[in-house]
């Protein structure tokens, strides 16, 4: 919660409506008086779990506000005093009311459940004597809180643990535009004095020469000399200003048609993009008979290096290694040799040159030029000294050169865009952008035609068309791809391996995991977006919906079910305990005995929440010794938010996220006791699982949560996890990071419909039906 | 199977080590460089200074550099099965032999004067690597890793013959290298590695045509294919921006490699694949394990690289190892790395883990590699073998990183030493601190200097890739002067460490 101290009061227009107040309005035998307007407000900005000051003037004579404030986000809520509306999950609370004169001030505590943007009816209460009154509705816009960017990570990471909301001698930082230009209790200086350096207290605390400008104290923070980086950042800021702008909202992208994208080298396939492509190769060359005569043409591709998806996704990762280069050689080698050793498919130099130009142009995704044509009759086939090993030679120079294993796209000069450096694709370059999306592979024989007469770049048939392929059962795979590096479910610990350890025996009891199990969660995992995707679910009951979508026995071992899904009717509600996607075991597995709330936390605030974090402390200061006995929660919070560490400032805002999901153990199964073994096997203690924690989903939020339905529908109240979803498809559909102050269209059109409840399958869509998806921006050299 | 079975074994003949030398190619008898460079890195650190390294007693000279700095002689304290030098440093005598123990050094005091915790990229100058790249507006800057340097440097290979593969990287990334190697442009990406010994061992050994036939190239073509979409040369329409042009320009010096590596004989004879995997192994990484198996999997990692090193199939090695060696039930990372550098049974289990690695990994791969070279001397006389620890004593906390080396580069350093480089006298680092690892920090030297010495050692030239008032290597900035004043960073030479 951040008090609102400082900040400029901005005036904003009081609704007239009245509300007519029955006597069911109040309690009691109290009489009850409706304000006459006019009144005027004055309010602050106000934020999601912010203490918000209103100022009401032109109060009748002799009323008092004692309190008695509700809430509506859409002022159709019924109004009662000191009540909740139903469409909050949280009230907003009177924390004070104080009245002189004809003036009143009362100071709200916005619920952390608030949208930025929404519109909130206020309603004062009060008294006149014996009469109880209500006061008129007052709209209020919730904005968001400034963001002082990489200042505002460095004192959330090493000041907050202490100046947050102990508050210790009476600072708090968690908002750092509270304190510029806000006077230093210790010396004649600003805390923050915007463009001084020398003039702004913070800085000499945190370089330790506030002796030297009148300070006291100790140098902050008190576990040792902040580091120069995080030092240099706040003195960036204050050099540059102390500008906080409005925190980012991921919410709240911003389109400017006119932004041209960032001008990104061709792409690379994606090793998934580059299977398919090879895959499709194969069939057009021979089929079946090559994988045959290769024994496999998995074999060929043992040594080509996998995506990295750590803390990308699969597609960002752009690297061209000397493994990547000789493994694709070695692939068009071995593919060629099996090629010649069937009977050809075209026996004499004869036929060479449309087989070049119908089979080599396929494979290459776009129609050869007559140059192309003719270096690869010339100096391909042509230098060879015989047919076959010149048909050899096509197809090894064709599997191994640009035009496989890149993206090229030089676009079409006939079309003017009215920016000479960018490029409207050709149809068969727009054809193989949307199949390389919305399959990881080519174009079939449907998409081929179309961009061969040139009927694709029309907009209804190439709209026509990104909702065939969407719909084609052949996009699981890129979907499924995506799923997995967003979701992190390539990274799911082996289990198997800790059977036959006492302690680790004696905690799965029963379930004998497979060894195969991580990838077994996985597909769990992925057959609930599936069916999600499939029936046209939002992303709202992608967290919320609690389906049995279990196909697995093993893994319905982990459920504690015992009947399977048949994958295709309507799933069932899983009565187990276990919720939407995050409640799934392929989320709490960790291949130990101990759950990890801090991972759980991390992996939700990063990947759907989209929020960052904060250096890691670089000192973490004394730590505890740990009861073995003890609870996970327990250790973790010893560990991590013990009051005065450096470490609360990030791990209020990462456990909380993982408590919540304590009724599920390490293998996945729902619980209400945690057993605590040691590593003979012996019961050392029983806890009660406490699933309450104030997660924080949006800023600010105090509100405590219990248990993951609850996570759930905080998740699905906010609209972080739309904008963050947004921002993970735009990677994985352009293979880059987003940047938006150009790519805001896509991701506004993304976000907004997956806010509004689009199906996920439409709103996933999106991307290849913007208009930057049909043009291509070069840098500045862009000529031959 | 002992060392010497499976080198037959490999080899397909009864070849024993002291004729491995006939294997060697021409570049093996060029005397007095660093023929071979060996990266080892595990994670976390967290081993208390006195569980790390041997007695003070052994610290007999110093020299000031503006503070005290001391070496001595490296003698064990204990021998017998065991051969002692401090609680981690201690192995089996079979491989930690007085020969190896000759080439050791011991280097403390070195440190990365900013914050880098959670890194893969520092062990080896890619300091932008690290946890909180995606978190602050302006990360640190990727550049290539040492390895890379090396790899592409005429100094360290000045010519080619029977080098198979430039580097190789196993285990977790913790090399980076340009996009372009041979220009040095582009971004700097990630090596690729394997966790596959076998899938190593055929990227080096294996990789013939399916045909059975000799190989018959046609990168002459692939590479004209590229060239002419470079040059325009497919027709008039085809723009590309500079970025793609750069693309192609990359792609194209890696098939030149390509092409080198086919038309170079390998100097291995016809070695025998490892009849047993890495990957998949009950000894790997992942899940619990028991610590026969873990030693069995290193046994085939060292194995592969040592008969690739000696033979001269490649020259460059990376192992950023994520094992523990210390088998833990629980959340090893939070429980016993976050834990350790206050709660000694969490430390006792790093040291028993990080002991392990030193014997097991660290001494067995020296041990391999101490056979005659071609130049009379050994090959790990000629090697430079370097082992660093993510973190000092302190996790997340890169003062004092340990490194622990074998071999002499060719007789460029001085071994056979324990060198102190920390200025005992500064409390600069952590005044107040009572956990004792906390205190017990001292500043010392810098580690881009260490890594600088590993380039000069190794015939990088500084021309190269040094930056004009940074003698070190890697992004430098001070973030404690006091700690670690002007001199610390003047010279760019770490005392006692050259020959």
């Amino acid at each position: 919660m951040r008090a609102l101290q400082g900040r400029g009061h901005v005036r904003i227009p009081v609704a007239l409506g009245l509300v007519l107040c029955l006597a069911a309005c109040g309690s009691g035998d109290e009489g009850q008086e409706i304000w006459a307007p006019p009144v005027s407000l004055e309010v602050g900005t106000a934020s999601p779990g912010d203490a918000l000051t209103v100022t009401v003037q032109g109060l009748p004579a002799g009323f008092q506000v004692a309190g008695g404030v509700a809430l509506s986000t859409s002022g159709a809520c019924e109004v009662r005093l000191l009540g909740l509306c139903s469409e909050l999950a949280q009230p907003a609370l009177v924390a004070a009311g104080t009245t002189v004169g004809t003036t009143a001030t009362v100071q709200l505590l916005l619920p952390s459940t608030v949208p930025l943007g929404a519109t909130l009816s206020v309603q004062l209460a009060g008294r006149r004597g014996a009469t109880r009154a209500l006061g008129p509705l007052l709209q209020v816009t919730v904005q968001a809180p400034p963001d002082c960017g990489p200042a505002q990570d460095v004192v959330d990471a090493h000041c907050t643990g202490c100046h947050g909301a102990a508050g210790v001698a009476g600072l708090d930082l968690r908002q750092l535009a509270d304190v510029v230009g806000l006077a230093s209790t210790q010396a004649p200086l600003s805390l923050v004095a915007p463009g001084d350096v020398a003039g702004s207290y913070l800085l000499h605390k945190a370089a330790g020469t506030h002796l030297a400008v009148g300070g006291g104290g100790s140098a902050m923070p008190p576990a040792g000399p902040l580091d120069a980086t995080s030092l240099q950042r706040l003195t960036s800021w204050v050099g540059a200003g102390a500008a906080c702008d409005a925190r980012e909202t991921p919410s709240a992208f911003t389109c400017d048609p006119a932004a041209a994208p960032s001008a990104t080298p061709m792409r690379r396939l994606s090793r998934l993009q580059y299977e398919l492509a090879l895959e499709d190769a194969i069939e057009r060359l021979g089929g079946w008979q090559i994988h045959q005569a290769l024994g496999g043409v998995w074999r060929l591709l043992s040594t080509l290096p996998e995506d990295h998806a750590d803390r990308t996704l699969s597609r960002e990762d752009q690297a061209v290694s000397q493994e990547h280069v000789e493994a694709w050689y070695r692939t068009a080698e071995g593919i060629a040799d099996a090629f010649v050793s069937l009977p050809l498919p075209c026996g004499s130099a004869a036929c060479v040159p449309d087989f070049v130009s119908t089979v080599g142009g396929r494979i290459h995704r776009r129609p050869f030029s007559p140059e192309e044509l003719d270096f690869y009759l010339t100096d391909v086939y042509g230098a060879a000294v015989s047919h076959s090993d010149g048909m050899r030679d096509l197809v090894l120079v064709w599997l191994a050169s640009p035009g496989f294993t890149y993206q090229i796209e030089h676009g079409d000069p006939t079309v003017l865009t009215g920016d000479p450096d960018t490029v409207a694709l050709t149809a068969h370059e727009l054809a193989s952008r949307l199949s390389l999306h919305a399959w990881s592979g080519p174009a079939d024989d449907e998409l081929w035609s179309l961009a061969e007469s040139g009927a694709l770049l029309d907009p209804v048939v190439y709209e026509a068309q990104v909702v065939r392929l969407f719909d084609d059962p052949r996009s699981q795979t890129s979907r499924e791809q995506f799923f997995v590096d967003w979701l992190q479910l390539h990274d799911i610990p082996q289990v198997s391996s800790q059977v036959g350890r006492p302690g680790f025996d004696a905690f799965r009891g029963s379930i004998d995991p497979a060894w195969d199990l991580p990838d077994r969660l996985r597909d769990d995992a992925l057959d609930l977006l599936d069916w999600h995707v499939r029936s046209g679910s939002s992303l709202d009951e992608v967290w919320t919906e609690p389906l049995h979508t279990v196909l697995d026995p093993h893994v319905a071992e982990l459920y504690g079910v015992s009947d399977l899904w048949d994958g295709v009717s309507p799933p069932a509600s899983l009565t187990t305990g276990h919720g939407g996607l995050l409640t799934r075991p392929a989320f709490h597995v960790t291949g130990t005995t101990s759950t990890r709330p801090i991972r759980k936390g991390v992996l939700i605030r990063r990947r759907v929440l989209c929020d960052p974090l904060g250096d890691p402390p670089a000192d973490l200061g004394d730590l505890p010794t740990l009861d073995p006995a003890s609870s996970q929660r327990q250790r973790t919070a010893l560990l991590t938010e013990r009051d005065g560490t450096v470490c609360t400032g990030c791990h209020t805002r990462i456990n909380g996220l993982g408590y919540v999901s304590e009724d599920i153990d390490s293998l996945g199964r729902v619980r209400s006791v945690e057993e605590v073994y040691g590593e003979d096997g012996a019961l050392l203690a029983s806890w009660p699982v406490d699933t309450r924690a104030v997660t924080e989903v949006d800023f600010g939020d105090t509100s405590v949560l219990t248990g993951s339905d609850e996570l759930a529908a905080a998740l699905a109240a906010s609209r972080k996890p739309e904008a963050c979803a947004s921002r993970f498809w735009f990677r994985h559909t352009w293979g880059r990071l987003e940047d938006d102050a150009v790519d805001g269209c896509v991701l506004q059109d993304v976000e907004q419909r997956l806010g509004a409840g689009d199906s996920l399958h439409s709103a996933l869509r999106a991307s290849a039906l913007s208009e930057s998806f049909r043009f291509r921006h070069l840098d500045e050299e862009g000529s031959p | 199977m002992n060392r010497r079975t499976f080198l037959r074994s490999l080899t397909g003949s009864l070849i024993t080590v002291p004729t491995m030398g006939s294997l060697q190619p021409a570049w093996a008898s060029q005397t007095g460089s660093c023929r071979r460079f060996v990266a080892m890195a595990t994670r976390h650190g967290g081993i208390w200074g006195e569980h790390m390294w041997p007695d003070d007693a052994l610290l007999t000279e110093s020299t000031d550099v503006g503070h005290l700095v001391r070496r001595g002689d490296l003698m064990p304290a204990g021998a017998g099965s065991q051969t002692v030098i401090s609680d981690v440093l201690t192995a089996s005598s079979s491989r930690l032999t007085p020969g190896v123990m000759s080439q050791l050094n011991l280097l403390r005091g070195l440190d990365i004067p900013f914050y880098i915790a959670h890194h893969t990229g520092g062990y080896l100058g890619n300091f932008g690597r690290n946890d909180t790249e995606t978190e602050v507006a302006d990360p640190l800057p990727y550049v290539p890793t040492i390895d890379q340097l090396m790899a592409w440097s005429d100094g360290f290979y000045p010519e080619l013959s029977g080098v198979l593969r430039r580097s190789v990287h196993y285990g977790d990334a913790m090399s980076w290298g340009w996009s372009n190697p041979v220009a040095g442009t582009g971004s700097v990406d990630r090596l690729p590695t394997t966790w596959s010994a076998q899938s190593l061992f055929d990227s080096l050994f294996g990789g013939a045509p399916a045909s059975g036939e000799p190989r018959r190239l046609v990168v002459d073509q692939v590479l004209a294919s590229y060239q002419r979409l470079r040059d325009g040369a497919f027709g008039p329409a085809r723009r590309l921006s500079s970025g793609d042009r750069a693309r192609l320009d990359a792609h194209m010096e890696r098939l030149y490699e390509v092409e080198r590596r086919f038309s170079t004989l390998g100097g291995c004879g016809t070695p025998v694949r490892p009849p047993v995997d890495t990957l998949g192994h009950p000894g790997a990484p992942w899940g619990y394990f028991n610590v026969a198996d873990a030693f069995a999997y290193h046994q085939i990692w060292n194995e592969v690289v040592a008969l690739a090193l000696i033979c001269g199939a490649t020259r460059i090695a990376t192992y950023n190892c994520v094992h523990t060696l210390e088998p833990y039930v629980g959340d090893w990372h939070q429980e016993v790395a976050h834990e350790a550098y206050a709660n000694l049974a969490a430390e006792q289990r790093l040291v028993t883990g990080h002991r392990r690695f030193f014997d097991e990994v660290f001494c067995d791969l020296a041990e391999r590699l101490d056979v005659p070279d071609a130049d009379g001397q050994t090959v790990l006389h000629n090697s430079l073998i370097c082992w660093t620890q993510e973190s000092g004593p302190v996790t997340h906390d890169a003062i004092s990183m340990p490194v622990i080396t074998a071999g002499s580069a060719g007789g460029a350093l001085r071994t056979g030493q324990y060198i102190d480089y920390r200025n005992r006298g500064s409390t600069a680092l952590r005044a107040g601190q009572t956990v004792p690892a906390l205190a017990a920090q001292r500043p010392g030297l810098l580690y881009g200097h260490w890594l600088a010495e590993c380039l000069d050692a190794c015939d990088v030239q500084r021309s190269t890739w040094q930056v004009p008032g940074s003698p070190g290597y890697g992004v430098h900035h001070n973030t404690n002067p006091t700690a670690w004043p002007a001199y610390v960073e003047g010279s760019g030479l770490l005392p006692f460490l050259r020959s």
